[in-house]
């Protein structure tokens, strides 16, 4: 009797533990699954997005595929803490598939937005490199700050440190110096602008000089000298087309009409010479009309409002003459090339030969751009 | 007697179930993250990418296969094998380390040189400018050259305070380098000039 209720505990004790150890093994077959797999995919395709510099060229999504990657990893651990049959994957399986996702678009688009940057910083580059060239072209010749020549000069260094970046491959370092130079040369552009944005409120007039000047010399198949002072160029006219240009030098003071004797100043305007001086203490000159009749209203205009002393002269005197090349502006308000250039034009042009003198042939706006 | 065996046979079972379960090797963790960190901060990311890069890939595995075995019954845990990565993060973060603070000596002795270059380019520009004659381009030339030899020289003092403070290296470098191009470039431009003047 006392056997046989032991050998009773024993079974049912059997039957329970067996019941227990079955919805042990159901529970585990049937249990959440981490998502394994999906971790070591994600690792790869993460790992090829960082070779291919995703996280520089496709950030924002790099970014988030790292974020959603550590957070799905976050997740599948506080999952592991609970016990094994209330475990549910679910949220960690969804964020490693966002991150995966993530990671495929970077690097599919790490390619494409490196190339992209790389026009957009070649194109940059051109036109820097094209404003660079107005400065020494053009703007060499102006009477600039020692600052804004600076400017212009770090400009074109952080250009060249750019340039030496990108040879490397290093886009990113190659922009941003880009970037530093362009902030340079903006801020020295804007320094010149300011500087001839005053000075070009008589193109329209000089544009009219000069379009008069080259129609005439078409009109009676002769020529024509114009001089363009922001080039620091004349430009010889036969029958109204471009025969030959010449460098040519001025007075210190060259931005600006001439307002009285003595300022340093060339005058700006329509006019022909009325002597050839073969003799000249300037080897050669051809001497101009300079005061003419509009030379004389303007000067008169200028003293009556007081920008001008009342004991001022109008000057004359003015000429086109040798000893040039000298590479600075050095005249009286002459306007001076080298002796052999002015033995050619000597030679070319004859008294009553139109001379205008104007700022500029290019707009400001041609000029800057 | 029976009984007895019966008890030694169930705490044997416990100890070996108990002695079964292995433990995640957090200790290991800390210690790979600790490296990684280190390695970062000595700039390993960008003096060394390769090496940190694999560093920090090992990293993720040897996470995932911690987790993967805890996701296991406890009895069945075995971390073995996280415990070799996380030792080879560690390796990779040194060897990232090493390799930093080589390339960082190597740079900073070509940026010395360069300094040393430099300053003398820089002399010899300033030397030239003056002997350089005013061509066709003249004063304004001239000026603008004297501009790029400033410029050149406004460079050459701020990386040789940069050495001296410890900046970036690699900064510096790419800083430098560019900057002695010009002043090679502005010197043989002048020498030219000189040369033909000479000749003339």
């Amino acid at each position: 009797m006392k056997l046989g209720w032991k050998k009773k505990l024993f079974v049912v004790t059997g039957i329970l533990l067996s019941t227990v150890l079955i919805i042990y093994v159901v529970l585990i077959l049937t249990m959440d699954k981490p998502p394994i797999a999906e971790f070591d995919s994600c690792q790869v395709i993460l790992g090829k997005a960082k070779r291919v510099n995703a996280d520089v060229y496709s950030p924002e999504y790099y970014k988030i595929a790292e974020k959603k990657y550590q957070a799905a990893l976050i997740e599948w651990k506080i999952q592991n803490e609970k016990v094994f049959f209330a475990r549910d994957f679910s949220k960690a399986k969804e964020l490693i598939l966002t991150a995966i996702l993530k990671a495929q678009e970077a690097n599919s688009s790490s390619g494409a937005n490196k190339n992209s940057l790389k026009m957009k910083y070649l194109n940059e580059v051109e036109l820097l490199k094209r404003k660079l060239d107005n400065y020494h072209d053009v703007f060499i010749h102006l009477p600039l700050k020692v600052s804004v020549r600076k400017n212009y000069e770090f400009g074109k260094l952080s250009l060249e440190q750019g340039l030496n970046a990108f040879g490397k491959g290093d886009i990113m370092l190659a922009t941003k110096r880009l970037n530093e130079g362009k902030m340079r040369i903006g801020v020295a552009d804007k320094d010149v602008n300011a500087l001839l944005k005053e000075y070009f409120n008589d193109f329209s007039k000089w544009q009219n000089q000069f379009a008069a000047t080259i129609r005439q010399s078409a009109q009676n198949n002769s020529y024509a000298f114009i001089v363009d002072k922001i080039k620091h160029k004349g430009y010889l006219y036969s029958n109204g087309k471009l025969s030959k240009e010449y460098d040519v030098e001025f007075g210190r003071n060259w931005i600006g009409d001439k307002h009285y004797a003595g300022d340093k100043a060339t005058p700006e305007g329509m006019y022909r010479i009325i002597k050839k001086k073969g003799d000249s203490g300037y080897h050669k000159a051809l001497l101009i009309n300079y005061p003419n009749e509009a030379d004389y209203a303007t000067f008169n205009n200028r003293k009556r409002q007081g920008l001008i002393s009342k004991n001022s002269h109008i000057g004359g005197l003015i000429e086109i003459h040798g000893n040039g090349g000298k590479g600075d502006d050095w005249t009286a308000g002459c306007v001076a090339l080298t002796d052999r250039d002015i033995d050619e034009l000597y030679s070319r042009v004859s008294v009553g030969t139109p001379i205008t003198i104007v700022g500029s042939m290019m707009s400001l706006s041609e000029l800057l751009n | 007697m029976k009984k007895g065996l019966l008890k030694l046979v169930a705490f044997s079972f416990l100890v070996v179930s108990l002695a079964s379960c292995a433990k995640a090797p957090q200790a290991e963790i800390d210690a790979a993250n600790v490296s990684i960190e280190s390695a970062k901060t000595a700039g390993a990311d960008r003096y060394a990418p390769e090496s940190f890069n694999a560093a920090s890939e090992a990293l993720k595995t040897a996470l995932t296969a911690v987790e993967e075995q805890n996701s296991k019954f406890a009895l069945f845990r075995n971390y073995d094998a996280a415990k070799t990565t996380l030792a080879s993060v560690a390796t990779l973060s040194t060897k990232a380390v090493e390799e930093t603070t080589a390339k960082k000596a190597a740079l900073k002795a070509e940026v010395t040189q360069s300094i040393t270059d430099l300053t003398a380019l820089i002399v010899a520009d300033k030397e030239l400018l003056a002997k350089a004659p005013k061509g066709k381009e003249g004063k304004a030339a001239i000026e603008a050259i004297g501009q790029e030899i400033a410029v050149v020289e406004t460079v050459n003092t701020e990386v040789t305070a940069g050495v001296a403070n410890n900046e970036d290296i690699l900064t510096l470098s790419d800083k430098i380098k560019p900057a002695v191009e010009k002043a090679k470039a502005i010197n043989t431009e002048l020498t030219d000039v000189i040369a033909k003047k000479g000749k003339k």
